[in-house]
Parts: structure tokens; sequence; C-alpha cells
């Protein structure tokens, strides 16, 4: 994996974000990590819009939670599907349900994958670990002006 | 009848007392005429006589008495004047000359005299000497005596010929006629229309063939006429009655069809008023209204009279001006409609008491000119007001129901996405814990080294195993919190709603009073106006408040002194208060992601995101609302909307009509 990747984790629940930390670290993912309490903290991130904000040269995988206070995770993931520098960034889904409908809207405004919490965490891992794979063999350096990666 | 036949006989009577009077008369008169002729002769021929011995007296006795008086032989003289006396009628004899009375016989009369006077004149060697005169009386009684007389025989004899006479053509007129007359009259009196044919028969003997016969048999001819003729009448009669009752049995046929006629015509019409809608005949070529039945004015308020006299302005008038189109295509539409085509459509209509109704016509052709076309329409209106009413409630409540749903959809996601988030932590930890356990009697089970044992057991529990537990620990209690607010948010849709007026200033003094402690320590200023009272559950509405301010104190911005302002206005049909605070305030896109359930904005603050989710509830239950203006940085008013006395007692009512109708259903 690309070391000059950075992993995004969107996540209010503190326990949830440190299960998902301790799980990258043990699968040996020693990527950077940042962490996000609220959608509006993200997208601050991500559109640059706060002191802590986003690389140029830099690689993004974001983990994003659904639910979460202010603004939820199907928005930061519309806004981010809709701007066409960010929409290239590869975004998993971390939800507490798996209704069919939110898997389904998700999908739609361009997720690249859907997890359901409880997490088996193998499997979350080996997801995060081929999609930065992926992304790592494409030596993406920036995420900007490079064609979408989709991975279903 | 009866007088019919005593007439004839008093006629009868009366003919013949006029004919022997008439008789009487007139032989009375001819005796009279006849008998004054003969006595105008006989007293002629006696005066003829008189006169004829006067002439006598003068031709044979003059002569002597002259030469006696120139004698003067007076006694001679005497002798002479008493001879001449001696003649019939003659009465006074007198001589005188100049005024000297000589002499006289006899006595003079005094009536009935005629008087003679012959001069004594004695001639002598044809001197001629004067000398008296003589004056002869006659009397003429003798001749009036002998007049009356024969007057008198002359009378009786007449008199009582003329009676026998009389008497004889009496007797003879009845012989012959009169009693026939009788018994013709008996015999017309008693004739009625049954013994015409038998026929007059009058007693007479032998063949006469006169006058009477002739009458006896034009009588009969008569009768027997009259028999045909009365026959004729009668069978006339007979078929007249035949006929008149003929025409009665027509004429009653007549009036029992007519009253059936009527009473049919007044059942059409009655079905035809008392159709519950309106039923209507309308010109469409002109605009105007034919016809309308009652229903107009039952569903419209108008007056048949008032729809005649608006004529053409009564579409103009009524109809909703939204619907002019639509009708006018109805009725373009209608022109070329077929025969049994039915065409409907619906129409706002004012009613007179100024209301909007909704009319549901179905029409068809009614009239055609030359052409086909159509001039006149019939239909039926019926007022689906209520129905549309109803239709439009169904939609409400269905707009409600699925807010509702939505709602609820949108609760057991949220409940399921923030119930799981705990137990994915539970789970997690437990699988961290498992690990770490595993790991640590890998560790242990190597290790001979008490100390390091030791060592090795503090380090796993201090950092990975105080970590798992505490995290569980925390979601469990998570769970609890969400599970107990769920529960109170649950307890609190079923929660019956007593609504009492409530003396706001009371209630919210009470609730400030408990937060009393946090506001000394926070040094916050409260503005408390004057409150209008409200219609509520108090217990609701307190949450409602204690939240509200809750809110604003928890929610105070770190650089301002926090001022919470409480105000209210009680307005017609709602109470509206607003609670403002110069707190942090909020974004407007998260306005509507306050009230949700769970929703939290800040996960850093305390709470479990149901404050304003139970606000929203109660006033939902309260049919009022609640809405929020705010800015970041620029402080909250929370207004909140009560239903005022009037909405109050309209849903009272509703309420009750429906409980009302739910137990008639049952």
């Amino acid at each position: 994996m690309n070391s000059n990747s950075t992993i995004l984790i969107a996540e209010d629940d503190e326990g949830h974000a440190t299960l998902i930390m301790k799980n990258l670290r043990r699968a040996g993912i020693r990527n950077q990590i940042l962490l996000f309490r609220d959608g509006d903290e993200i997208l601050r991130f991500l559109f640059r819009t706060s002191e802590n904000k986003r690389e140029s040269g830099s690689s993004y995988l974001l983990l994003l939670d659904i639910r979460m206070p202010k603004i939820d995770g199907v928005e930061v993931l519309r806004r981010i599907k809709s701007d066409p520098e960010l929409k290239k960034m590869p975004v998993i889904i971390l939800t507490t349900t798996d209704d069919p409908l939110e898997v389904e809207l998700c999908h739609v405004c361009g997720c690249n994958n859907y997890i359901t919490k409880p997490v088996e965490y193998e499997k979350f891992v080996q997801t995060v670990q081929n999609l930065g794979a992926f992304m790592g063999i494409l030596q993406i350096p920036d995420i900007n002006g490079i064609e979408t990666v989709c991975v279903r | 009848m009866r007088r019919n036949i005593i007439r004839p006989l008093r006629m009868k009577s009366a003919i013949a007392r006029k004919m022997i009077i008439w008789i009487i008369l007139f032989s009375s008169l001819i005796i009279l005429l006849s008998t004054a002729i003969q006595l105008h002769m006989d007293y002629r021929r006696d005066i003829f006589l008189i006169e004829d011995r006067i002439r006598q007296i003068k031709e044979t006795h003059l002569e002597s008495i002259i030469r006696s008086v120139w004698d003067t032989n007076i006694e001679v003289v005497k002798i002479q004047l008493e001879g001449i006396l001696k003649l019939p009628d003659m009465q006074y004899m007198e001589i005188r000359n100049e005024d000297e009375h000589i002499i006289s016989a006899g006595q003079p009369g005094t009536k009935h005299m005629r008087k003679y006077e012959f001069p004594l004149v004695y001639v002598q060697r044809k001197i001629s000497y004067h000398l008296g005169t003589l004056y002869v009386t006659a009397s003429l009684e003798g001749v009036y005596r002998r007049l009356i007389e024969k007057m008198i025989v002359i009378l009786i004899s007449q008199t009582i010929k003329t009676f026998l006479v009389s008497l004889f053509i009496f007797f003879l007129f009845y012989l012959l006629v009169g009693r026939h007359l009788r018994v013709m009259g008996e015999y017309a009196g008693k004739l009625n229309w049954e013994n015409l044919d038998s026929p007059l028969i009058l007693k007479r003997k032998g063949k006469k063939d006169d006058e009477l016969d002739a009458l006896t048999n034009a009588f009969n001819g008569m009768c027997l006429k009259l028999k045909s003729a009365f026959d004729k009448i009668q069978m006339m009669n007979r078929q007249l009655s035949e006929s008149n009752e003929n025409l009665r049995d027509e004429i009653r046929e007549r009036e029992k069809a007519e009253k059936a006629l009527q009473e049919k015509e007044h059942f059409i019409r009655r079905v035809i008023d008392t159709a519950p809608g309106i039923v209507y005949i309308y010109d469409i070529s002109e605009n105007r209204s034919i016809y309308s039945n009652s229903g107009i004015s039952r569903l419209l308020g108008y007056s048949q009279e008032t729809v005649r006299e608006l004529g053409k302005r009564l579409f103009p008038q009524i109809l909703h001006p939204d619907d002019f189109q639509q009708l006018a295509d109805h009725h373009h539409n209608l022109l070329n409609a077929r025969d049994g085509d039915i065409l409907d459509t619906e129409y706002r209509m004012k009613h007179a008491d100024g209301d909007w109704r909704t009319l549901h016509s179905c029409d068809v052709p009614f009239l055609r000119d030359d052409k086909g076309a159509v001039l006149q329409i019939a239909g039926t209106a019926i007022d689906i007001t209520a129905r549309r009413q109803a239709e439009e409630n169904i939609r409400h409540l269905n707009r409600e129901l699925t807010e509702k749903n939505r709602e609820l959809e949108q609760i057991v996601y949220v409940a399921s996405h923030d119930l799981r988030s705990p137990l994915v932590n539970i789970q997690g930890f437990g699988k961290e814990l498992q690990r770490t356990f595993d790991e640590m009697f890998a560790q242990i089970s190597q290790t001979r080294d008490m100390q390091e044992l030791r060592e090795k057991t503090a380090s796993f529990y201090q950092t990975d195993i105080h970590e798992s537990l505490e995290y569980i620990f925390k979601s469990a209690t998570k769970i609890d919190m969400l599970l107990s607010g769920l529960l109170r948010l649950s307890r609190l849709g079923r929660a019956a709603i007593n609504i009492r007026q409530i003396s706001m200033n009371i209630m919210v003094s009470d609730i400030l009073k408990t937060f009393e402690y946090r506001i000394k320590e926070m040094g916050a200023k409260v503005d408390l106006g004057d409150l209008p009272d409200c219609f509520g559950d108090e217990t609701m509405l307190n949450q409602v408040f204690s939240n509200l301010i809750d809110n604003a104190l928890k929610f105070s911005h770190p650089d301002r002194n926090c001022i919470i302002r409480i105000s209210g206005i009680a307005k017609k049909r709602e109470t509206v208060y607003c609670v403002e605070d110069s707190g942090i305030g909020i974004a407007e896109e998260y306005h509507s992601r306050i009230f949700e359930i769970f929703s939290r904005l800040d996960t850093k603050m305390p709470g479990e995101g149901l404050g304003l989710s139970i606000i929203r509830k109660i006033l939902e239950k309260h049919e009022g609302s609640i809405r929020v203006e705010s800015a970041p940085g620029a402080g909250s008013r929370f207004y909140v909307s009560v239903p005022g006395r009037d909405k109050v007692s309209e849903n009272g009512k509703k309420d009750e009509q429906q409980l009302h109708d739910s137990h008639s259903r049952r």
C-alpha cells in the first residue's frame, strides 16, 4: 500500500473508531489514519475549510459511517461524489444496518464498498487491503485528475 | 191535472152564460127598438088624430061659434064649447077678447098640452069684425097613457118570449153541443199518454157527419197523432236518457282518468321534487335554465323564482370562477352528444349562505334543433361537497399517516442504527477482550517468573482489558439509556392527554425554580413576561418548557452572558409562546433535524437527543406545533403554538362526534 496514502475515518462513535484502528494496525497497515467525529469535520477537511485540511499529493481512502451528528454519511458521500476532484477517492461505507434501501442509496451515490457492522474484522481488513493495494498498484500520487477507480 | 179537467166545464158554463146574456141583451135591444118604433108610430097617429079633430072643430064648429058670439048668445056658445069638449082628448076651451076672459069650458090642465087658437072673425058686408080668440087646449095625457099601456104590454110579452126562446136555445145548444163538449172536456181531461189510443165516442144517434163528428174525428186523429208523436218522444226520451247515461258514464270515466292523470302527474312531480339532487333542463344554446326542481333550493338555498329571475345570469353569478372553462367545455361536448350519452362533470357553486358546494352533474341531450345539434340538456346534479370533503379528509389523513409512517420508519431506522452502535462496541470489544486474553494466556503460560507474570498481567489489564471493559460498560449503559428514552417516547405517545386551562405564569415560574441553582451558577438572566393562559395537559407542557429552558441553558454561548426571554401572546385560534436564548444558535440546515429522535448536533454535549423529539411529540398530541428561528451564534427562538380556546372547543366537539359515531356504528 502506498505509504503516501492516508486512511480517513469519519466515525462519531469512539468505540467503533478504536476498533477499526486496532484492526487496521493489527493487520499491518501502517498508513496514517485520521479520525473525524462527524460529517461536518470530514467535509471541512476534504473541502479545506478548516485548519486541518487534506494535502495535495496525498491519496486518501475514506471509511465513512452513515449515522453521524450534524451531517450524515450519505450526505457526505453525495457531496464527495458530486465534486469532480474528490469523487475519485475510494469510499467504504461502514454502518450498523444492512437496510437494502440504504445499501442501494450508497451504491447509487458512488461508494466503493459497503460493510455492515458489527464488523467481521477479517473481512473488513481484507477489503481495505484489497482496495488499498489496488490503489497502490495504480500508483496514484494524487487523487487529482485521475480516472475513477471503481471496485464493486 | 185536476185543474185541466175542471177548466173545460167551467168554460162550458161560461159559454152558456155568455150566450144567454148576449141573447138577452140583443133581444132586449131589438125589443126596445121595435117598441120604440111602434110607440113612435102610435104617438104620431094619435097626434094626427088630435089635429084632425082640431081641423074638424075649425071646419064644423067655428062658424057656429062665431055666429053665437056675434049674437052674444053665451049660452049657446057654452053649449057649443062643451060639445066640442066632448070630443076625445079635448081639455079646455076659452074665448078671450084681448085679455078679457069671455067664456071657458073644461079644466085648464097643467102639463102635456097642446094649445091651438082660432081668431073669431065675423064678416058682414065685407067688413070683418074681430070678436075675440078661441083657445083650444088638447090634452096629450090620454095619448101618453095609451102609449105607456101599450109599451108595458109589448115589453112583457116580448120579455117572456125572449126568455122562452133563450131557454129553448140554451137547451138546444146543450142538447146538440154542450153535453158533447162536456164529454169531450171530460175525455180530454182524463186524457194522458197512456190512453191516447182509446178514441173519443159521443153518444149520438144516427149518422150525422156534422161539425161535431168532424171535430171528434179530428180530435181522435189528433190523439192518434199525438200518441204516435208521444211514442216517438218517449222512444227518443229513452234514447236520450240512454245516451245521457252513457254520457254520464263517459264523464265519470273521463273524470276518473283525469284524476288518475292528475295523481300520476302529482306523483311524477313529487318524484322529481323529492329527488335528492337537482333535476333540471338547461338551454346550452342560450345559457339559460329552463326548469329546475326544488332540489336547487335544498342544495343551494335559492328559491325557484330566484333561479328563474336570474336566468342567464345564474351560472355567472353562482359558478366558481375557476370552473367556468370546464363547464363551457362540458356544454361544448354536449352539443355533439348522441342520444343515450351521459356526460358528467363537477363544478363548484356558491350556496345562498356564501359557501361553495361541489356539485356532480350527469347530463343527457334533451332537445335538438333541425340539424340535430343539442339545444337543451336534461341533467341531475348532486351535492358531493361532503364526499369531496371526506376525500380531502382522507387525503389529509393519508398524508398524516404517510408522515407518521415515515416518522416511524425514521424511528426504527434511527433506533436500529443507534441501538446497534453500542452493540457493535460490545461485540467488538468482547472480541478484543478474547484476543487480549488469548495473548495474555499465551504469554503467561511461557512466563515462570512471578514478578514478570504480575507485570505482564497488569500491563494487559491497564491497556487492553480496561479499555475494552470500559467500552463494553459504556455501551451497555448507552443501550439502556436509548431504550429508556424510546420507552419514554412510546409511553408519551400512548399517554392520555388531559386538557384544562393552565396558568402559564405559575407553571413557568415553578419550572424556573427547579433550574434556580444552575441559573445562579451560570449567572444567567431570565426575562419572564406576562404569559397568557392556555389549554393543555399541564404535565406535558411542563415537560415542553422544562426541556426548552434546559436547552437554552445547555447551549449557552461560551463568550456571552446567558439571557433567556420567555413571552407569549394569545390569538384567536392559538396561543403562541416564545423561548428565546442568547446561545450558540443552530444553522438553518439542522432546523428540521434537531427534532428527530436521538438527533444530536454535538456528541460531546451531554444528552440523549430526545428533548426536542419529546417536545414535538407533546405538541403533536395537543394539535399544536413547534418551530425554531435561529442562526449560528445568534441565539435561538423556539415558538410553541398551542390551540386557542375556540379551536379546543371545536376539536372537543369533533372528538365527541367521533366518539358518538363509533358508538352508533357499534
